[in-house]
């Protein structure tokens, strides 16, 4: 009861993140205000925006308000202007830092977490499905059906995967979320067909069964309403893992440079840009690669405590 | 024997699957095979027919998936377009270095990984043991190229005594042999470092796991009511039962340290299989990258087959079931 409290815990706060997001997002994910002046901003830095009123904006790191002019400091300048002219004068805060085109690295990550999570999601709950499918289809009917469904189960289980799915997106001009979905969750199934389909020989055994098909149901009623309900539990247990598997997949795949494409952001596609700078602007991948790992970690210890 | 018959038969089975779902992707993709990007233009269709003709594409889809696994088996897994070789040059000249980090981190994932499973277990129910098992969750959650990246930073970037890329120095041909091995070593510490902690914190657990099985068995009860020696019993009869099944991890492991070798090459710029691998496709030299794919597929399939002949020998049980 105590471990089902902690997973709903867990499940509400994907779901809170994902419809606050774009509320704690201050600022824009792909575009930034001042390319140039706010590129590279270590963490807790302050930039200030003067509003003027002409409907322009001057991003400037520092400024100073003496006798009605305003003097501010930008990254390869300075100047001045009339306080008159200026509208507001707003801080901007950079908890985590820029990157080198001026982005906000929270923002960034915040945005990126919703896609990365919404692959990860999406592509396990498509594998889950189809390894349904399949573990039934083969664990009910046997024979024959069995024998090749398990076959081809098992040469997708010995292909190693990460290089099966660099070579299928090689062939693949445009990636998108929705390509990239398809990839993972069509080499993602496997292990949940098979515990289905252990399950379901086990309970095909099971009087209750032998009861329900002398009463003449049909064979799709019985396998759906009475061995599947009882099948299910241990490709639940494993839908944890295929999550955390499939995100760490995601991650690398946008590290390598083969998943989403940037300006969008992903935890992986900005740890892949931060390691080109990683010498000058060390804090970009620590954020992205933390909630990556706060992730992974999460499933992981789900599935550890659901066992 | 008819176990290992079996296994064998199911080996060469799956190597043929692997197969053909390559070369039905060769085939059905649209930017793979006979591709007019690689064809000049102006080829008149008579030339074109001369050219399928030569290659046999003229034949049935069938007759063509037989001709190319015959030169499959023969080693010829195709002609590189950007390396001008033979594929399997390529990969021969790049496995070297992707064995010189992969070797010890198998030996450091596999030997720490024992030792700390099986320290953590005799110590089981131990605040010790609590701590060290929730450090291993932690590890083998953390992402391999992320804890890359991190290690560079702490070790060349911060601390500044590991080099963060390659695996030789520029003056490495002047130095002698104690100086080679030295600049090697720390050359590849921190890629074995990345490639061998997930899979070591893997390791450990399941070694943890198989240990508590066999401590909980009445055979061992048994053992010490007869007045046996704790450390004869450890050594006797609870550590070779529980290290049988950490044999069935080498096959199951071996994808993860070559996808790993793609990730770790590719943050150590080490000219390896995996950085072969990432560079063919950024370069669409489609041969290169199937035949890699193959490669990679048929060594997976080699190691499974080692490991469970080697289980089996080992232990006689599992050929029965």
């Amino acid at each position: 009861m105590k471990n089902q409290k902690k997973i709903l815990y867990i499940a509400i706060a994907l779901m809170l993140y994902f419809a606050f997001s774009d509320l704690i997002m201050r600022f824009d994910p792909i575009t930034s205000v001042d390319k140039e002046n706010l590129s590279a901003l270590p963490p807790f830095s302050k930039a200030y925006k003067l509003e003027l009123r002409n409907n322009r904006w001057i991003i400037a790191l520092d400024y100073k308000i003496e006798n009605g002019v305003v003097r501010y400091k930008q990254k390869f300048s300075s100047g001045e202007i009339n306080l008159e002219l200026v509208r507001e004068i707003k801080t901007l805060f950079f908890l985590f830092g820029t990157d080198n085109l001026g982005r906000d690295v929270l923002s960034r990550t915040i945005y990126g977490g919703k896609i990365s999570l919404t692959i990860g999601l999406l592509s396990s709950l498509i594998a889950f499905l189809i390894g349904i499918l399949i573990g039934t289809l083969s664990g009910y009917f046997g024979g024959i059906t069995d024998k090749i469904l398990m076959r081809i189960t098992d040469v997708f289980l010995a292909f190693p995967k990460l290089f099966l799915i660099l070579t299928i997106s090689a062939f693949i001009r445009s990636q998108n979320i929705l390509t990239l979905i398809i990839i993972l969750s069509l080499l993602s199934w496997m292990p949940i067909a098979r515990l289905i389909r252990a399950e379901f020989l086990k309970i095909k055994q099971m009087d209750f069964i032998l009861a329900v098909e002398s009463i003449g149901f049909p064979a799709l009623r019985v396998a759906i309403k009475h061995i599947l309900p009882n099948a299910i539990s241990p490709a639940l247990i494993s839908i944890p893992l295929t999550i955390s598997d499939v995100i760490l997949t995601e991650s690398i795949l946008s590290f390598l440079g083969f998943g989403i494409q940037p300006p969008t952001p992903t935890w992986g596609n900005m740890i892949s840009e931060a390691e080109k700078y990683l010498f000058t602007t060390w804090w970009l991948p620590i954020l992205p690669g933390i909630l990556i790992f706060a992730t992974v970690l999460s499933m992981n210890w789900i599935s550890e405590i659901s066992k | 024997m008819g176990y290992i018959l079996k296994r064998i038969f199911n080996a060469i089975f799956l190597s043929l699957g692997i197969a053909s779902i390559v070369f039905v992707l060769l085939r059905v993709l649209p930017t793979a095979s006979f591709s007019d990007v690689y064809l000049n233009p102006r080829l008149s269709e008579e030339m074109l027919s001369k050219i399928r003709s030569a290659y046999g594409l003229d034949k049935p889809v069938l007759i063509q998936f037989l001709n190319w696994l015959k030169e499959i088996l023969t080693g010829n897994f195709g002609f590189s377009f950007i390396y001008r070789k033979p594929v399997i040059n390529c990969i021969a000249d790049a496995i070297s270095s992707t064995l010189m980090i992969g070797i010890p981190a198998i030996l450091y994932s596999f030997g720490l990984g024992i030792f700390i499973g099986v320290r953590s277990a005799r110590n089981r129910g131990k605040l010790m043991d609590k701590f060290i098992n929730s450090f291993l969750l932690i590890l083998y959650s953390i992402p391999s190229f992320w804890l890359g990246i991190i290690l560079i930073l702490v070790f060349s970037y911060m601390l500044g005594f590991l080099p963060p890329s390659g695996l030789h120095s520029l003056t490495f041909y002047d130095m002698n042999p104690i100086e080679k091995v030295l600049d090697t070593l720390s050359h590849i510490f921190l890629p074995v470092l990345t490639l061998g902690t997930p899979p070591m914190a893997a390791i450990a657990r399941f070694t943890r796991g198989t240990m508590l099985n066999v401590l909980s068995q009445t055979y061992i009860k048994t053992a010490k009511a007869k007045g046996l020696d704790e450390n004869y019993i450890f050594y006797k009869h609870i550590l070779p039962n529980a290290l049988l099944p950490v044999i069935t991890l080498f096959g199951l492991y071996l994808p993860l340290f070559l996808a790993g070798s793609i990730v770790v090459e590719e943050i150590f710029s080490i000219n390896g299989i995996g950085k072969l691998t990432v560079d063919s496709i950024f370069q669409r030299d489609y041969p290169l990258t199937v035949g890699i794919t193959l490669f990679v597929s048929f060594i997976v399939i080699i190691g499974n087959l080692i490991s469970d002949i080697l289980y089996s020998v080992l232990d006689p049980r599992v050929r029965l079931r």
